[in-house]
């Protein structure tokens, strides 16, 4: 049960942010279609069935769908070779290739991310770093003075 | 209020009476509208708002015969919420995010066209200033400044220490004042 008087979070609201602080028992302005919650529950409750019933008929048809593919997979084989599977080797040069684009693509990769902060304020770093998930905690221990 | 179950009678109905979902209705209906008002202030439009409510009662009727009760069933639904939440405004990034320096126009216009929105010029401008944050500060600072919950309880459901909480909220609360200040004084 909520006393009368103002919380410290309200005062500190209050102080911080007048503009804020004036809207906070205002209507949020949204609404809902008339009788939206009334049938909610009568509308969504087809949806839960349905839902179960493609689960299950998705992993009989991918069962059936893999089952297959593994039969024609083997019997090509066994009619292309002959019955008879050769190894393949991958060669050294290939696999160098292969490492060399990985660190070119990392190093692109942090080109960006340099560029993309290089103009940046402390603010809009701590809100991309939000945006892209990073645990606050860090953002705080890297942040804060 | 008084005559709805308590998640302890809904529960059990769920785990042994032989009509789950009746058990699951009551739950629906106890918690269908404060878990709307959580999404629609994250997602704006009501058919966003819709779209993800469903999903999220779709994925708690799977995950509940697996629910152990280690929260409590609003904090779970609520989670779930902010995360489906969260994944929806993530698919639509591009088109709900602007950046601090850019002006309101898209949310304005977002909320201009929405025939379920008769805010005034001042709430329209808090809901532009609201999807200028981050959208897990958005999720912190909606919590706290709309739903009132404590930061304790927040903290349960996003998995944030209290004292980064904090920060967050007062982080965004400084930023959405400065939002407003600067469109209502012009």
């Amino acid at each position: 049960m909520k006393d009368n008087a103002p919380s410290n979070e309200e005062r500190d609201l209050k102080g911080e942010a007048p503009l804020l602080h004036g809207l906070k028992n205002a209507a949020t302005g949204f609404r809902v279609p008339a009788n939206y919650f009334e049938n909610f529950a009568d509308q969504l409750e087809p949806k839960l069935s349905a839902d179960t019933k493609v689960i299950q008929l998705f992993r009989w048809k991918v069962a059936a769908v893999a089952a297959s593919v593994l039969v024609l997979l083997s019997v090509g084989i066994w009619m292309l070779t002959d019955g008879t599977v050769e190894s393949t080797t991958i060669n050294s040069a290939q696999l160098w290739e292969s490492e060399e684009m990985l660190f070119a693509t990392s190093d692109v990769l942090f080109d960006e991310y340099e560029f993309a902060l290089a103009d940046t304020d402390d603010e809009a770093t701590i809100d991309y770093l939000m945006g892209e998930d990073v645990a606050i905690e860090l953002i705080l221990e890297e942040f804060q003075p | 209020m008084d005559d709805q179950a308590t998640d302890e009678e809904i529960l059990h109905q769920f785990h042994h009476s032989a009509k789950p979902k009746q058990a699951f209705r009551l739950l629906v209906i106890k918690y269908q509208e404060r878990l709307y008002w959580h999404i629609r202030r994250m997602v704006v439009s009501h058919d966003d708002a819709d779209d993800v409510l469903q999903e999220v009662f779709i994925r708690a009727w799977k995950a509940l015969p697996n629910f152990r009760q280690e929260s409590g069933l609003y904090t779970w639904l609520y989670r779930i919420a902010t995360n489906e939440s969260l994944t929806h405004l993530k698919k639509q990034k591009r088109h709900f995010t602007i950046g601090l320096d850019e002006d309101e126009n898209g949310v304005a216009e977002q909320l201009a066209g929405d025939p379920f929105f008769d805010g005034s010029h001042a709430e329209a401008l808090l809901h532009a200033a609201i999807q200028t944050l981050p959208a897990k500060q958005r999720v912190v600072f909606n919590m706290k400044y709309f739903d009132e919950l404590k930061y304790e309880e927040i903290a349960q459901v996003t998995g944030t220490s209290v004292g980064a909480l904090k920060a967050s909220y007062f982080h965004a609360v400084k930023k959405i004042e400065a939002f407003l200040k600067s469109r209502l004084n012009q």
